[in-house]
């Protein structure tokens, strides 16, 4: 078990210097995350019985539900089972949104999870077709940013905005995202 | 869009601090006492002998009452905004039913018999049970904002405990004006009102609380 200590004492140290405002850390503790969120999932989704097809959607919800919930760990508390509470969470909506109506157990645990890495042979398309409910404004900043990783500040003196409007349209895009991924029937 | 380049993303997002900052919150909880002081007073007010009530051991009953049902479920409340938390309810019961219990009996021993049922039914019945869940709606909806803008993971628990806490909030509140003074009037109408905000948060909290 120190192995997997060892993984999440390394995870909540990270996120705790990402919330004292370190952004490196908080790529890495994603980056080191999603492959564990994946192994996680795909557990999951192997129990609740729905399409793997949906397996790396799933993670890029998960990842921004965790993204957007981050100021709910509370750094005296073990962020194991914080983060497997959420993917979780984002299972059984998943199982919900695929008609699984019934009470659904998944007792798969974030420290058992192995690290998985993306499947390319997945689709991950289903962000691309949730950003068209998002406003334009919001639409190209989060194109331009994630696809052609362009600067905050470039995009500020594109669009001809200040930067601290790019990042409010940023974070409100993030959040539309995660609505309407919510209220998103398959 | 590639899980890279999403992370991109939420790294680049990381400036605006996400949830609702704390002083937003108090104005919130604020606005919600506000709102229901206008309604107790606009259509209720403090009872006319409440100096000379206060001192009968039945009408500070109510107070501890719905002081101890409001202070035990708070924890909960504050434990259903994180996703990984337990929400101890039953466990977090005990000591108001007691408190309850005890009201109860000590009512039954100090008043005779044939007081129990008129005293039971007292006078307004229909008062309380208006007014409890009209003066439990803004403290419901500042619980549900608090909620949502954690992580509940259980949304109708979590909404059930926000209406049973704002229904002993509101509870504590309505004593102020109550002229109905035996314990088995509480535990039966107060009861059943702070069992309908209960309801009503549930049902809000199916709803609301998804995130």
């Amino acid at each position: 078990m120190t192995g997997f200590d060892h993984r999440t004492e390394a995870l909540a140290s990270l996120l705790q210097r990402a919330n004292a405002g370190d952004a490196a850390c908080y790529r890495l503790f994603l980056e080191q995350l999603a492959p564990l969120v994946r192994g996680m999932a795909r557990r999951g989704i192997g129990r609740i019985g729905t399409p793997l097809a949906d397996l790396e959607d799933a993670v890029q919800e998960t990842l921004l539900a965790i993204h957007l919930k981050r100021h709910t760990w509370r750094e005296d508390q073990p962020i194991g089972p914080w983060i497997g509470a959420i993917t979780r969470h984002k299972l059984i909506d998943l199982a919900r949104k695929h008609g699984r109506r019934k009470e659904i157990e998944l007792d798969e645990t974030f420290e058992q999870a192995a690290a998985e890495p993306a499947d390319p042979t997945l689709s991950d398309q289903e962000m691309n077709r949730l950003l068209e409910s998002v406003s334009e404004t919001q639409r190209l900043i989060i194109r331009s940013i994630s696809i052609n990783g362009v600067s905050i500040r470039e995009v500020a003196a594109k669009l001809m905005m200040t930067e601290g409007a790019v990042r409010v349209a940023l974070h409100r895009g993030l959040k539309a995202l995660a609505e309407a991924y919510r209220r998103l029937e398959l | 869009m590639k899980t890279d380049e999403l992370i991109t993303l939420l790294v680049e997002d990381q400036t605006v601090k996400p949830g609702t900052p704390r002083l937003r919150m108090a104005l919130y909880a604020a606005l919600g006492l506000a709102c229901s002081l206008a309604i107790f007073f606009a259509f209720l007010g403090i009872r006319a002998d409440f100096s000379f009530a206060i001192t009968d051991p039945h009408v500070v009953f109510k107070f501890i009452f719905a002081a101890s049902l409001f202070a035990a479920l708070w924890p909960a409340v504050l434990a259903s905004t994180r996703p990984e938390a337990d929400v101890p309810v039953l466990s977090r019961l005990i000591l108001p039913a007691i408190i309850l219990a005890v009201g109860i009996v000590a009512q039954l021993l100090t008043s005779p018999s044939d007081y129990w049922l008129s005293g039971m039914i007292g006078r307004y019945p229909s008062a309380c049970l208006r007014s409890i869940p009209a003066l439990a709606i803004g403290p419901l909806a500042v619980l549900l904002v608090l909620i949502h803008n954690g992580a509940p993971t259980r949304p109708v628990l979590s909404g059930a405990l926000a209406g049973c806490a704002a229904g002993a909030l509101s509870a504590f509140i309505y004593a102020l004006h109550c002229p109905d003074d035996s314990s088995l009037f509480v535990a039966l109408w107060y009861s059943l009102a702070i069992g309908i905000v209960t309801l009503l948060g549930a049902a809000l909290g199916r709803y609301a609380l998804k995130w």
